[in-house]
């Protein structure tokens, strides 16, 4: 799953620390999302998505495996 | 660290001295030998700890603890997920592990005693591993 999470957070000029104490998440777990390389569970996901106020679709990009 | 932290390494603190006694007093035997070494190891770590948690606690330090903490927060998604991932793993290997030791133990003419302990601990893991499976299956 991809998402847009980088762009929209320097649109809104907030830092790593700064959302991450928004969210009650680790700054590390906002990195690793911006990364790729963490998929949140859909809590999060909608917590981040009513934070920025956007759909989650706008947040997360939802791509099948392809086998 | 939390107060909880605290009283558990006063428990295994405590522990250790008990253990260390009772090694004393059987000393040059295996037995003894090996609660002596158990003690001394249990009393070293959580002495350690104990300072750890009173230095935490003092004002100047309070401050680079709080950052810690906020670094580690504690329910965070990823950090139980990764917690619960290394959980998962180490019960593997240990699967794997254990009848390795046992072979290796059997196979060096090790006390049976051990042998025996070492076996009753990988099927003890095994069913474990099946009847939280279980009760997991039921709950979720």
């Amino acid at each position: 799953m991809k998402n847009r999470l980088e762009d929209i957070r320097k649109k809104r000029g907030l830092s790593q620390e700064e959302l991450a104490a928004i969210l009650e998440v680790s700054r590390q777990t906002i990195g690793s999302l911006e990364n790729g390389r963490y998929n949140p569970s859909i809590v999060l996901a909608f917590k981040i998505a009513r934070y920025f106020e956007l759909p989650i679709e706008e947040v997360f990009i939802y791509e099948e495996e392809t086998k | 660290m939390k107060k909880w932290d605290l009283y558990h390494d006063i428990i295994w603190l405590a522990l250790g001295i008990a253990s260390l006694w009772k090694g004393t007093f059987s000393i040059g035997s295996s037995y003894g030998n090996f609660l002596s070494t158990f003690g001394a190891f249990l009393i070293t770590s959580n002495i350690i700890n104990i300072v750890k948690y009173y230095r935490s606690r003092k004002p100047e330090n309070a401050a680079n603890h709080e950052v810690q903490i906020g670094e580690n927060i504690l329910n965070d998604e990823r950090q139980v997920m990764l917690a619960e991932k290394a959980a998962c793993t180490t019960c593997n290997i240990m699967l794997i592990g254990l009848p390795i030791t046992i072979v290796v133990c059997a196979l060096f003419n090790i006390d049976w005693k051990i042998i025996i302990t070492l076996i009753s601990l990988w099927i003890f893991q095994f069913v474990c591993r099946l009847v939280i499976c279980e009760i997991l299956e039921k709950k979720y």
